[in-house]
């Protein structure tokens, strides 16, 4: 499946920015969810699930919460939940609006209060079904198991763009790692796409455990590009399980913004993410 | 010590026949030729006297020699000799003298010979000083050394623009950043994910919300809801809720161990950068500083410098003008106020063979006297930056002479005084008295002192000096030399054959054509006139001058190459007839 996300006008799906989970919002996730609505036109619909979990647990007597920036426990606050989840939702939505505003993207948003996948996966399937999901949230340590139930549950999505903790850039070349080589011109339109919208130049990164897979999928790669001298190739060698090497080209080429295909070389749908995520500067837009 | 003006009864007692100007050289035929011309009426106070172009030994000026010097002020220039050569405070020269008497020129004259003969002085740089007090320090180089200085100091920060993102840039910086992040940044993360998994296994949940993390008891992946908990037995509840309460206590410690761990990771990114950057700043100051080791305060700057430059590489990344790794843009940082700080500001700058400046102001406000400071405007996005700090001519006349007029000393008695204390300390201090800064608010920046050592000369008529010294009498101490010029000199064959010699000086000075001696004659009485007629002739050598030139211009008019008394006619019945200044001389 290609990277794609339906334009505003078609009302067949849209980027959905996906918040709620936890206190921290992305900025460069926000960022990326913008940039991929405007190179689609778009539109961006802002989804701020309220825990329903939360809202179980503040039932219980012994009902605390604790917060990196606060000393020691304190209760739940039963009376002023509801309002105080309102208000960190509002907060996310003004902001996400005025960003929305900024950069003439159709915006909308949303608060619903429900299983947060559930209500991702419901978001999603109400337009669907090209809808492009922005994980709100850095992308940190024991993520995957995350990542694999919203590829699961959520059908109406054809990829997810997530940020990793160390994340701040959005602007350098799109680098698009590839695989396969039934891949490379979906990917490569994904990329060409994008590189309307932002100008940025465009890196091929082309991965694989052998280095004779390697030179074929160059081989393949240099006969699809022809004379396209605006596509730059580089190759990288990935261990199984090990995409560190592919987390370093990319701070190497200092891109902008990040393909994978998910479940492969680079994002084994089993296996840990962290050696990628971790140390992923950009955004990445994981593809099915 | 004061040169007094000679008085009148020692002049009328003076021999006639002495030389005003006795270090002139004089042509051989220059006394006689006087005397022939003014043999019938030699006598003083003879105003009637004309003189007479034929016995005056010259058909034109060409073939006169030129006088060097200005005749009758031979006090004058003697006073002027000493107070140049004369070491010590307050042998600071007065001029006293009508204007359009030629003091200026005779007295740019006499220091121009003194200033080429004297040693360079040395050159100033005003730099920032990187303590805790701030402010500037001035930094002392010898003469034609402090632009070469901001020239290479400009150049490595250049280099460092460049250097310093390419090492930042660099693979194994990365590496050994991400390694440093993957030890500290995600120690937590790590720590409260290894928790989560422990506690799964026993029903117990770890919730991240938007209040906080909670930790909840949970039954297939789901919290449980208040009415399933109280339906199991109450020991049960009792294990959960102590199971719950010591995960609790886990999750606290390690959220605890967070604020040590950043500071951790702050530390040794904070060291990796200043190896990085130290490094490349070593590479380059190092190199500079070697090159003015012997000028002291330099190498103690420029280590300074250093420990700054590796502080805040950061902003050389932001500055980074690189395109793609491959084209490098030439990256100059000059124009950015990113950069300010480390830009050196040259207050005097001489070259070693040109001797020592003289610098006139004729306009002297603080600003101009005492420098100025400017600021970046208030609207560039950042704090106000100083830009620049100007020298003021006290800064460029250092070391040499500075020319003042009285007048303009008078109109501003503030930079009077402060330009009198300024002399009373051998200091040149910058402390305004308005806010010459704008945007910095009024504050004024700290500038370190800089030595001063300069010969002031002062111009004006006798009025304005005593204004001058009625404005603030201190002044006066410091001006312990007078030299006074005359407005006329006594008739004699021998001066009159000075001032011919003096008209064609002016001729030759201007450029003009020469004039015959008709005109030679009609100038000379023209200047007995102005005298008043007592046997006296008028040096306004402004006036003289200005007669010149006219006459040259209706000599060129009618397409003759020599000036003749008539041109010079023309000029005195004009005037007359314009300005009404007298012109009761006809040709003889």
């Amino acid at each position: 499946m290609i990277a794609h996300v339906a334009e505003a006008a078609e009302d067949r799906g849209r980027v959905v920015l996906w918040l709620g989970a936890s206190a921290q919002a992305s900025a460069t996730a926000i960022d990326a969810a913008m940039f991929l609505a405007s190179a689609y036109q778009s539109e961006v619909e802002s989804l701020f699930v309220e825990d329903r979990q939360l809202f179980d647990l503040k039932s219980f007597p012994f009902a605390r919460v604790i917060s990196s920036y606060e000393e020691g426990w304190r209760d739940l606050p039963t009376a002023d939940l509801d309002r105080e989840i309102h208000f960190i939702g509002a907060a996310l939505q003004r902001r996400i609006a005025n960003m929305a505003d900024r950069r003439s993207i159709a915006w909308r948003g949303r608060v619903v209060r429900d299983d947060p996948l559930a209500a991702l996966a419901m978001a999603c399937s109400e337009r669907g079904p090209w809808n492009m999901v922005a994980i709100g949230e850095p992308f940190g340590v024991g993520k995957e198991a995350q990542l694999r139930e919203l590829f699961a549950t959520v059908t109406g999505t054809t990829g997810v763009v997530i940020a990793g903790p160390m994340a701040h850039r959005i602007e350098g070349p799109i680098v698009a790692a590839v695989e396969e080589v039934e891949r490379l011109g979906p990917m490569l339109k994904s990329t060409e796409r994008l590189k309307e919208a932002s100008g940025a130049r465009v890196i091929l990164l082309l991965v694989g455990e052998h280095v004779g897979d390697l030179a074929w999928l160059e081989g393949e790669a240099r006969l699809m590009l022809g004379d396209n001298a605006d596509v730059t190739l580089d190759s990288v060698l990935v261990k199984k399980g090990d995409s560190s090497a592919v987390a370093g080209a990319l701070r190497r080429h200092k891109a902008g913004f990040a393909l994978a295909k998910y479940g492969g070389l680079v994002l084994p749908a089993e296996g840990s993410l962290r050696p990628l995520s971790a140390g992923l500067e950009c955004p990445l837009l994981i593809v099915r | 010590m004061f040169f007094r003006r000679a008085n009148k009864k020692d002049k009328q007692n003076k021999e006639i026949s002495e030389p005003e100007v006795a270090s002139e050289p004089t042509p051989a035929n220059e006394a006689a030729a006087g005397e022939a011309a003014e043999a019938p009426s030699a006598e003083p106070g003879a105003s009637e006297t004309r003189v007479d172009p034929s016995k005056l030994g010259f058909e034109t000026t060409a073939e006169l020699e030129p006088s060097a010097s200005p005749i009758g002020q031979r006090r004058a220039l003697e006073a002027l000799d000493f107070g140049i050569g004369m070491k010590g405070e307050g042998y600071n020269i007065r001029v006293v003298g009508p204007a359009g008497s030629g003091r200026r020129r005779a007295a740019h004259s006499r220091l121009e010979a003194a200033a080429q003969e004297a040693v360079s002085p040395s050159d100033w740089v005003y730099v920032r000083s990187f303590d805790a007090a701030g402010g500037f320090r001035a930094l002392k180089f010898p003469s034609g050394e402090a632009k070469r200085f901001c020239e290479i100091f400009s150049d490595a920060i250049d280099q460092l623009a460049d250097a310093l993102p390419a090492a930042f840039g660099a693979d194994d910086y990365e590496i050994r950043r991400s390694a440093i992040e993957e030890e500290y940044r995600f120690a937590r993360e790590d720590a409260l994910e290894a928790l989560r998994r422990r506690v799964e296994e026993q029903n117990i949940a770890i919730l991240r919300t938007p209040a906080g993390i909670a930790v909840a008891p949970i039954l297939e992946g789901k919290v449980v809801s208040i009415d399933v908990f109280n339906s199991v037995p109450a020991a049960l509840r009792k294990e959960v809720e102590a199971k719950i309460a010591t995960v609790e206590a886990e999750v606290e410690a390690i959220l605890q161990e967070a604020p040590a761990a950043e500071k951790a990771r702050r530390e040794r990114l904070l060291e990796l950068n200043e190896k990085v950057a130290g490094r490349q700043v070593r590479a380059v100051i190092d190199e500079f500083k070697e090159q003015f080791a012997k000028v002291e305060g330099v190498s103690s700057y420029l280590s300074a410098v250093a420990r700054d430059l590796v502080r805040n590489a950061g902003l050389f990344l932001k500055a980074s003008g690189r395109v793609q790794e491959s084209v490098m843009v030439p990256i100059s940082t000059a124009g950015d106020l990113r950069f300010t700080r480390y830009r050196a500001h040259v207050m005097a700058a001489h070259s070693s063979t040109d001797g020592v400046p003289i610098v006139h102001e004729s306009n002297p406000t603080y600003a101009n006297l005492f420098g100025r400071i400017e600021c970046s405007p208030a609207d560039s996005g950042q704090a106000p930056q100083i830009v620049r700090i100007k020298p003021g001519a006290l800064h460029r006349a250092n070391g040499g002479f500075l020319l003042l007029d009285a007048r303009a000393l008078i109109a501003a008695p503030d930079v009077a005084r402060a330009f009198r204390h300024a002399l009373e300390e051998g200091e040149i201090r910058f402390d305004p008295p308005a806010d010459p800064i704008g945007p910095l608010g009024g504050e004024i920046p700290d500038l370190e002192p800089i030595p001063l050592k300069v010969k002031v000369v002062v111009f004006g008529d006798e009025q304005a000096h005593r204004e001058l010294a009625t404005i603030d009498p201190g002044l006066q101490r410091l001006f312990k030399v007078e030299a006074m010029f005359e407005n006329a000199i006594e008739r004699s064959s021998e001066t009159v054959a000075q001032y011919a010699r003096l008209i064609a000086g002016l001729v030759k000075q201007h450029g003009l054509k020469p004039l015959d001696a008709g005109g030679v004659a009609m100038l000379i009485d023209q200047a007995a006139e102005q005298a008043g007629g007592n046997g006296h002739l008028s040096l306004s050598v402004a006036y003289l001058a200005d007669i010149c030139r006219e006459a040259d211009h209706w000599a060129g008019t009618a397409g003759r190459a020599v000036t003749s008394v008539a041109d010079v006619e023309r000029v005195l019945q004009e005037r007359k007839d314009r300005l009404g200044e007298p012109a009761d001389r006809s040709a003889a």
